[in-house]
């Protein structure tokens, strides 16, 4: 009987008209431009799946506020933006994008990271919703289908990237990569190496980690005994952080360079960092139009990023697209593929078909140098 | 607020407490090592989804892994048992995430191959709740049996019913290892739901999760005949599932992961706390 | 050293208000309390603070010292003065007759304790947890410093340290010191060691137990021999891998199973040596 009663008490706390729900309440302070729009039943529905909680929130913050920026300067009644928290774990991914499948929409912005893309392409496709996704990079996301399009070329030019800057730019000559052992990690790592050691260079250590890890000094003592000119660090911004302390820590010469990717490109890397940060060249697709650079200080008065540009222009170009008449998944994706040259903050996005998905293969990786705390683009 | 993944959860998190709970109350075992079950049962799903192996050969190693893990578990008894199943779950899960050329790594296996109402929520709800009805109709049968009463025995004396001519140990290997299989099962489902398998499956706090409603669970049936029903441990999955979302529509400013740790935290806080769970079984139970 | 100072009133009060009632419970029960609060504590920080790692920005980042071939910032030699101190002292209250032997009386018949020896068991419970409590706050705010600080900070220590009580033995809080350095020294090594290393000196470690308990050594004195002869051995494929270098090219345990030889070492350990590895083994009964 007990048992009994307690299952009748959560029942009737699911019959209980306690609190409204309200898709926008996904997000704890949802922009004001999406209020009035709520009101219209005529809106079309556009997802957004990122993390907005967890270790990595500091990533969906920075795309909610590129997203923002957008639907303000959009001027457009006509879209409603249902936030989902995926929190980076694949299978939350898949639930929230079910939900969003159920509440028809038709295309999300999203996800923020390729583990939970490839996770939810096989859904996506089945439930006919188009992904775009501001951030994923990962190459092996060419082989989930012409309903997954990419805002940014993929790791392996961005590893290719680094590893001509350090062998061109830095005259570097012996590499080492201290990467994370994950798909981000490893195809970040696979580039650098093969580039480097085309271009002539000598890869002298290639250590991994595993995700989690916090303490790096043996495997920094292993790449130092081995005398490097430059350390690649293909790793997420808690690990590099922690990395570049350490490594200061160890008594790393002054003179090796440390190279990272845009996972690294975050505040949270030059809290974790500190001084040691200082020199430090990461690689990102940067904001290339002052429009958005100032708007963006107005804004938030902060500096512009890479990801809030990049999502800045995901939105603006399905807004675009929206204002043109596309409605379904199909139409969408047919408007994507054919979609003219458009000239964002980020650069001219053009999606070119590689394998079975889309990529943006025009825009550059650039780099981006730590000097007095601040990201300052150098190239 | 409450969605049909919500529900799915609810099931799977009540065939897991079922697990946990024969071990628990049954067999008067703590186990962390459902948590590595599960992934086990999920990554044999996803072998079987791509065909990499056979459906005969994905169960004998199911049952392989289980057997040999109970065996090599239950040579000890108590505190030791416990942490014995909880460097297994850990090694399990370093393993799933090491080894990339079996298991996907980090990335796991997936996109699965499955059949299309297995991807829909009824579908997964109704294999879910078929495989609940065949669990429960499993335990109320044995529950009932002599060897039911013989568990419980162990539970309460192990030495006493050794003694009366029982062979309790190959007893509580079966018990673990229908545990162990029950749980497996649960990984199955999930994996056929998501359509993935990911090492996060096997992480240390799925066991927490279970082994806290479980305890919720105990006294939540007919005293002294836990396998008799699932109805408890329903009960108690449902608190612990439902009650993170309905609380975070009150509470928009609070993430529902946060909510939900916070719940099973508060949970397996209270039922060990001396005076709180002593409260909590007089007010389920009421005064002796 | 003041926010160590804080670290440990704030935990001292915790202590005493939450868990302070689990003492006498059963380790696993304690355990799993302990857990609980855990997660609850984890979940108030990220609601209050969010998940992003953060760092004591008074604390700037410094260069090691170098020494004996080696390099340790003083952060690091800071840390394990404390480490070492604080060993000793509880090592110094566990021999003491107020509060080692009555503890020692309590957890082998707590009812004998308390009715023959008059032992006011609450009273020592809460001096235990504070004196456990107080210890680890400043080692938490070491690691902050050197590691950044998030939510999940500690959750994997304080598991490491109850297997570690678990696999030492009941009653042995200093084995289980001994046991921790050597679960951290196999992680370290795991990744920068080749296998055969690894299992030389722990395979060495494990025969000296083997053969100390059955000379039945004094308990005072086993863990420091199986300490030295893990040493010996380590000195010893040292001096191999330097006169064959060759050797240094053997398989070496991928970064991700960094965590699986030393969860397997705590597996053999337990198999073998149910009731701790510096414990005597109790007669079997039935």
């Amino acid at each position: 009987m007990n048992a009994l009663r307690l299952i009748f008490a959560m029942l009737a706390l699911l019959l209980l008209p306690s609190c409204k729900s309200d898709p926008t309440e996904e997000v704890p302070d949802a922009a004001p431009a999406q209020s009035a729009a709520t009101s219209s039943r005529k809106n079309l529905k556009v997802g957004v799946l990122t993390i907005l909680t967890g270790e990595s929130a500091s990533y969906g913050k920075y795309t909610k506020q590129g997203i923002d920026l957008a639907v303000g300067e959009v001027k457009s009644a006509s879209i409603d933006l249902v936030y989902k928290d995926t929190k980076a774990d694949p299978l939350e991914a898949v639930r929230v994008l079910k939900e969003l499948a159920g509440e028809g929409v038709p295309v999300a912005i999203g996800p923020f990271t390729s583990t939970e893309v490839r996770a939810v392409a096989a859904e996506a496709e089945r439930s006919k919703v188009l992904l775009v996704t501001s951030s994923a990079t990962a190459d092996d996301l060419s082989k989930l289908g012409s309903h997954v399009f990419m805002m940014l070329p993929p790791n392996s030019k961005q590893g290719s990237d680094q590893a001509l800057y350090a062998h061109n730019k830095l005259s570097a000559k012996r590499a080492a990569i201290l990467f994370r052992e994950n798909p981000y990690g490893q195809t970040l790592r696979k580039a650098f190496f093969d580039t480097f050691t085309q271009a002539g260079g000598t890869i002298v250590a290639d250590v991994g980690f595993p995700d989690g890890e916090e303490s790096f000094r043996n495997r920094l003592k292993q790449i130092k005994e081995k005398n490097p000119e430059v350390v690649f660090i293909p790793a997420h911004d808690g690990d590099t952080g922690r990395i570049l302390r350490q490594a200061r820590e160890v008594n790393f010469s002054a003179t090796v360079r440390f190279l990272g990717a845009d996972g690294s490109m975050s505040a949270t890397t030059l809290k974790l960092a500190g001084d040691a940060a200082e020199g430090a060249v990461f690689s990102n697709v940067a904001s290339v139009s002052g429009t958005f650079d100032a708007a963006y200080k107005t804004a938030y008065s902060e500096e512009p990023n890479p990801y809030a540009a990049s999502a800045y222009d995901t939105l603006r170009i399905i807004a675009k697209l929206a204002a043109d008449g596309a409605r379904t998944s199909d139409d969408f994706q047919q408007r994507l593929i054919s979609l003219t040259p458009f000239d964002g903050a980020t650069g001219i996005t053009k999606f070119t078909q590689q394998d079975k998905s889309y990529w943006a293969l025009d825009k550059s990786y650039r780099q981006f140098e730590v000097k007095n705390g601040q990201f300052v683009l150098i190239r | 607020m409450l969605s049909a993944q919500h529900g799915i959860d609810w099931l799977h998190l009540t065939l897991l407490t079922a697990a946990q709970g024969l071990l628990l109350h049954e067999v008067g075992l703590t186990s962390f090592g459902l948590a590595a079950m599960l992934l086990t049962g999920a990554y044999a799903f996803g072998f079987l989804a791509m065909g990499t192996v056979g459906i005969a050969s994905v169960l004998l190693g199911v049952l392989v892994v289980v057997l040999l893990s109970s065996m090599v578990a239950l040579r000890v008894q108590g505190d030791v048992f416990a942490v014995i199943t909880l460097a297994f779950c850990q090694i399990l899960h370093r393993v799933a995430v090491g080894a990339v050329d079996l298991t996907g790594g980090s990335l796991g296996l997936g996109p699965l191959h499955r059949y299309d109402f297995m991807a829909t929520d009824a579908g997964a709800t109704a294999i879910a709740a078929a495989c609940l009805v065949v669990v429960a109709a499993i335990y109320r049968g044995i529950g009932r049996s002599m060897i039911g009463v013989v568990l419980g025995g162990i539970r309460d004396n192990e030495l006493y019913t050794r003694a009366v001519g029982h062979r309790t140990r190959e007893l509580q290997l079966i018990a673990v290892l229908g545990s162990g299989l029950v749980a497996a099962l649960a990984g199955a489902l999930g994996a056929g739901y998501f359509g993935l398998v990911t090492p996060h499956m096997g992480l240390l706090d799925v066991s927490l999760r279970a082994l806290a409603a479980a305890m919720l669970a105990r006294p939540l049936w007919r005293q002294g005949r836990p396998m008799s029903t699932l109805a408890g441990y329903a009960a108690a999955a449902g608190v612990l599932v439902l009650t993170p979302p309905l609380l975070r529509t009150c509470l928009p400013g609070v993430g529902e992961a946060v909510l939900r740790q916070a719940l099973f935290g508060l949970a397996l806080y209270v039922l060990v706390h001396p005076r709180l769970a002593a409260r909590w079984m007089e007010a389920t139970h009421g005064r002796a | 050293m003041l926010g160590a100072i804080v670290a440990a009133i704030g935990v001292a009060i915790i202590t005493w208000t939450l868990l302070e009632p689990m003492v006498r419970q059963p380790p696993l029960t304690a355990l799993i309390g302990s857990l609980g609060l855990g997660y609850v504590f984890e979940a108030v920080y990220q609601a209050a603070f969010g998940a992003q790692p953060k760092t004591y920005e008074s604390y700037p980042v410094e260069s090691g010292l170098e020494f004996l071939g080696t390099s340790a910032t003083r952060l690091q030699i800071a840390a394990t003065t404390y480490a070492v101190a604080s060993t000793c002292l509880v090592a110094l209250l566990l021999r003491s007759r107020s509060w080692g032997h009555r503890l020692r009386a309590v957890a082998a018949d707590p009812e004998l304790a308390a009715a023959v020896f008059a032992i006011r068991q609450r009273r020592l419970a809460w001096v235990t947890v504070l004196v456990a409590s107080v210890v680890a706050a400043p080692a938490a705010v070491f690691h902050a410093a050197s590691h950044g600080v998030s939510p999940t900070t500690g959750s994997e220590m304080g598991l490491t340290a109850f297997v570690a009580n678990i696999v030492a033995g009941r009653g042995r809080p200093i084995g289980a010191v001994l046991i921790v350095i050597l679960l951290v020294i196999m992680r370290s090594m795991a990744i920068t060691r080749p296998l055969w290393e690894i299992v030389s000196i722990i395979g060495s470690a494990g025969v000296v137990a083997f053969v100390t308990k059955r000379r039945r050594m004094s308990t005072r004195v086993r863990p420091i021999v199986i300490v030295g002869a893990a040493m010996l051995a380590f000195c010893a494929t040292l001096t191999l891998r330097t006169a064959i270098p060759s050797l240094s090219r053997g398989l070496v345990v991928p970064g991700s199973f960094q965590d699986v030889v030393p969860y397997t070492f705590i597996v053999i350990a337990l198999l073998v040596w149910p009731q701790g590895v510096l414990v005597a083994r109790r007669s079997r009964v039935v």
